[in-house]
């Protein structure tokens, strides 16, 4: 495909990005023994972008014939024409920039893609068994295994040309326990980029006992008091902050329409603790689910230190943006399928860890929440953020107490940053199941250590 | 602007995706599709960012095998046959059940188009234009509003299905519609997101509408400036129609559909004709749609669809289903399959109406304490009801006087919320066609403030 798209781009003078696309979505979904849902979907095609009179326009087409994308080329080209009068900013030519070329590859393709059918089924299957079998309480469960396969080639008239497959599976489990009319539920999922050994780094049955767990403690579980509260928080909700409350508020185009971020690079917004990065590659550990070798505008993309010793560094990047900032172009342009434009969007977001261990972060904590579980997060552009979090465990006199349910996580993100006063050693990719949304989704990871720092809890008051 | 496959031929392609499964080895086996193209021109940073042509024809094959299903969907009309073969091998793969299968079906006569074709007169220019002049009729409003992104489109479609059981049906449809997505900045202050935007049928309703919802959003990003902290105490919040859509009703209706009942997961289970809510809430879903918004009258299983009164006075009356949870539950579908080509029928609304109160909306903030719940960036559970959240672009009431404030959550339970609702405005907003919804006023909610 990658020869076809840069014989079609030879055709033209101006700036042409052509993008191929084949995904493959396989789904299945078990519930109550029964199989909801056991489904593919493919869906390909070219999305086309052209740079006319210093406007973009855009065409798709799911016909990958050359004739076809030709055709995309001309719609895309004849709409910029039609609209660049309105434009008030031009967009000057991209600079030149170092741009990908050949094939790339990430690991787990052939291993998932040649597994067969059956034997998910048959794993989704035993595994919403045991989860129903593992305490008499639980009422209802699920598992879910889909996988993302992905085939990629990018091809612009100023040199970029690459191809990669990739592949993202994912494994979930659901478990609601109910007991005297009092219902809880309880979750865990993986997603990551790569293979099945990847995917099952903590075998189906962890999950099991994890989600199981979950449901049963809750339904005893109170809600806790809100307000501002000394919280530790996992990997998976560093995750949740790194992403919503850091990542999006640095995201290039955002902060040229005035996020909170903006004129911020080289002022101190974290502790001198807090490292924060945001790379296509997998750091640290294996798997992250945001895995990409190579951007969707054909920038190779490496890892990009947003936050260093706890002073903005850098925010992330297309080439435009990076054109208007004077700073070479991050690798962060992604489209969700053919037919989206790529936009800045994070790839795997992290904290890099620090040196205490977690055990030593609990005993210093006088009084606390550990919290655990992550559900849903938003963050805004004032980095006011929101996430919710399944489990919140009671710290007292460094001690983990009750666990709570029911909680949310809010706070400004600079200022929240500002308080972290502990980073473990511990580091782990743990929201590759989970997708990005920004008018497209997307698939990113993030993670890292254990941190402690000072957020608002919402909570009950009394009446 | 090119058109999208019509109609007929739409469903000439579903019909021979039937005849390809029915060789392929299926007991049953039934196609939908779905064909559109859309014309945009989007925003970004305050200035136009790119005109955008797309199109797209997708279809999804469903079989039935020995009591076993499977689903394939592509974009490649040419892989109908491969796609027909993919379906039965994964049916191949699942346990029977008992209540898998399609529904008796029937040809249904064509339904109007909804489609005004001045709408299709709209291309990429004109688009852009009225795309521009609303982006600076709007930035006066306030010259700290920022835009950091929106769009204005058209989108002209058909759909079809038909089914070895005898169902065929198709319709075809066009809308226009706009958003935008923002804040207010001023200096170093930066205010909260906003949003708002707007659906219509009819041309003539497009500026109008958009000129309407872009009002909102000014309001919404203005007001949203100069937040102070709130404070804690449990009290009344007062929910704006889109609030209500976003907070209340999408969490609600996914327990009134029958696949959560059978599921187990439905707090409404063996609750018909019992009080789930205020006496003050009635909820029913339009069906085929409201006049404004026609919809196409069948269902994603080609099952003609049907106004249904979900909660009259609060009392509950029952569960949408389609053919699957009918079956299950040994009742009749009531026609509430939704989705689309690229995905299986599953339960859900189409378009619902909440009653409106006799409250003039100007009247909901005449108390002692409480807070406008502009949006809610929280989380909230469907199983049990629990939310917990920051209350964005909120402003606290005092004696009917509004200070806006940040940094607060509120947290409950949603059905309790739906047995608080203390006072519904006589006022309702049509939101995106779908929704026809008045403000509520609901007692008893727990603020917490840093």
């Amino acid at each position: 495909m990658r020869s076809l798209l840069e014989e079609v781009a030879r055709g033209y003078d101006g700036f042409v990005e052509l993008r191929y696309h084949n995904k493959v979505f396989r789904s299945l979904l078990v519930s109550q023994g029964r199989v909801e849902k056991s489904t593919v979907r493919h869906r390909k095609g070219v999305g086309v972008r052209v740079l006319v009179n210093g406007t973009w326009g855009f065409a798709s087409t799911s016909d990958c014939s050359a004739p076809a994308i030709r055709a995309a080329v001309e719609t895309a080209s004849a709409s910029a024409k039609a609209s660049s009068s309105y434009r008030k900013a031009k967009i000057p030519a991209l600079p030149a920039t170092g741009l990908a070329v050949g094939d790339f590859a990430e690991p787990g393709v052939t291993d998932i893609l040649e597994r067969p059918m059956e034997e998910k089924l048959q794993l989704a299957l035993d595994t919403e068994s045991r989860v129903r079998a593992a305490a008499s309480s639980i009422q209802t469960a699920s598992c879910g295994y889909n996988e993302i396969f992905t085939e990629k080639a990018i091809v612009t008239s100023d040199g970029a040309s690459a191809a990669f497959k990739l592949i993202r599976p994912e494994f979930r489990v659901s478990a609601v326990a109910e007991r005297d009319g009092s219902r809880s539920s309880g979750a865990e999922s993986i997603g990551v980029t790569g293979g099945w050994e990847c995917l099952f780094r903590d075998p189906a049955q962890v999950l099991v006992e994890r989600a199981a767990k979950t449901a049963v403690d809750l339904l005893d579980a109170t809600i806790p008091e809100g307000g501002r509260s000394t919280v530790i928080l996992s990997p998976s909700i560093v995750g949740l902050l790194v992403h919503e409350a850091v990542g999006h508020t640095v995201e290039a185009d955002f902060v040229m329409s005035g996020s909170v971020a903006k004129g911020k690079l080289g002022t101190r917004v974290a502790s001198d603790l807090v490292t924060l990065c945001d790379s296509g590659r997998s750091e640290l550990a294996s798997g992250a689910g945001g895995c990409i070798p190579v951007d969707d505008e054909g920038v190779i993309a490496g890892e990009t230190v947003i936050i260093k010793d706890g002073l903005l560094n850098s925010y992330l990047h297309n080439r435009e943006s990076a054109a208007h900032y004077g700073v070479a172009p991050t690798g962060n342009a992604r489209a969700w399928e053919y037919a989206d434009q790529p936009l800045i969007r994070m790839r795997n977001t992290y904290i890099r860890p620090g040196q205490q261990s977690l055990e030593e972060i609990i005993a210093s904590t006088e009084d606390g929440y550990l919290l655990d579980g992550p559900r849903n997060g938003q963050a805004d552009a004032t980095g006011e953020f929101m996430f919710g979090v399944q489990r919140a465990y009671r710290i007292k006199n460094g001690r983990i107490g009750d666990v709570h349910r029911g909680v949310t996580l809010s706070g400004k993100a600079f200022d929240v940053l500002q308080t972290v006063d502990a980073v473990s050693n511990e580091f782990l990719w743990d929201l590759g199941s989970g997708h990005c949304g920004k008018g497209q989704p997307a698939k990113v990871d993030a993670g890292g250590p254990y941190i402690r720092c000072q957020a608002m809890l919402g909570g009950q008051q009394s009446a | 602007m090119n058109r999208p496959i019509p109609q007929h031929d739409l469903l000439e392609l579903c019909q021979r995706g039937v005849r390809a499964a029915l060789d392929a080895g299926a007991d049953q086996a039934e196609v939908f599709a779905t064909s559109h193209t859309e014309s945009e021109a989007s925003l970004e940073k305050n200035d136009l960012n790119q005109t955008r042509r797309v199109e797209e024809t997708t279809f999804g094959i469903r079989v039935l095998k020995s009591g076993s299903m499977g689903f394939c969907t592509s974009n490649q009309a040419s892989a109908l046959t491969e796609a027909a073969r993919e379906a039965v091998l994964l049916a191949g793969l699942s346990p029977a059940d008992e209540n898998n299968g399609l529904p008796s079906g029937e040809a249904l006569q064509d339904a109007a188009p909804a489609v005004d074709p001045d709408l299709l007169d709209l291309g990429v220019p004109e688009l852009t234009s009225l795309c521009m002049e609303l982006l600076e009729s709007t930035r006066s409003q306030d010259a700290r509003l920022t835009i950091d992104s929106g769009s204005v489109s058209v989108t002209h479609g058909t759909q079809a299905i038909a089914s070895s059981e005898g169902t065929q049906a198709s319709f075809e449809g066009a809308n226009a519609g706009g958003y935008l997505f923002g804040m207010c900045v001023d200096g170093e202050a930066v205010g909260s997101f906003s949003y708002d935007g707007d659906t219509v049928r009819n041309a003539a309703d497009l500026r109008p509408r958009l000129e309407s919802a872009f009002s909102r959003f000014v309001k919404k990003c203005a007001g949203a400036m100069d937040a102070e902290s709130g404070e804690s105490f449990r009290g009344s919040i007062i929910l704006p129609p889109d609030t209500v859509q976003e907070f209340l009703i999408g969490n609600l209706l996914a327990m009134l559909g029958a696949d959560r009942v059978r599921l187990g997961q439905s707090p409404f289970a063996q609750k018909v004709g019992e009080s789930i809510a205020s006496p003050l809430f009635t909820l029913v879903e339009e069906g085929p749609g409201l006049p404004e918004f026609r919809l196409a009258p069948f269902d994603r299983e080609g099952t003609p669809r049907q106004r249904m009164p979900l909660v009259v006075d609060g009392v509950l009356q029952g569960f949408l289903s389609n053919s699957y949870e009918a079956r299950a539950a040994q009742s009749a579908s009531t026609g509430h399959a939704t989705g689309g080509a690229s995905s299986t029928p599953h339960v859900g609304p189409s378009c619902l109406s909440l009653a409106g109160g006799t409250t003039p909306l100007d009247s909901l903030s005449d108390i002692e304490r409480g807070v406008l719940v502009t949006r809610f960036s929280g989380s909230t559970n469907p199983i049990t009801g629990d939310f917990s959240g920051v209350i964005k672009g909120g402003f606290l009431i005092r004696d009917g006087e509004r200070t806006p404030i940040e940094e607060t959550t509120m947290a409950g339970n949603l059905y309790d919320c739906l047995k608080n609702i203390s006072a519904v405005s006589s006022e309702r907003r049509l939101i995106n066609g779908s929704a026809y919804l008045p403000a509520l006023r609901i007692d008893d909610v727990s603020i917490s403030a840093s």
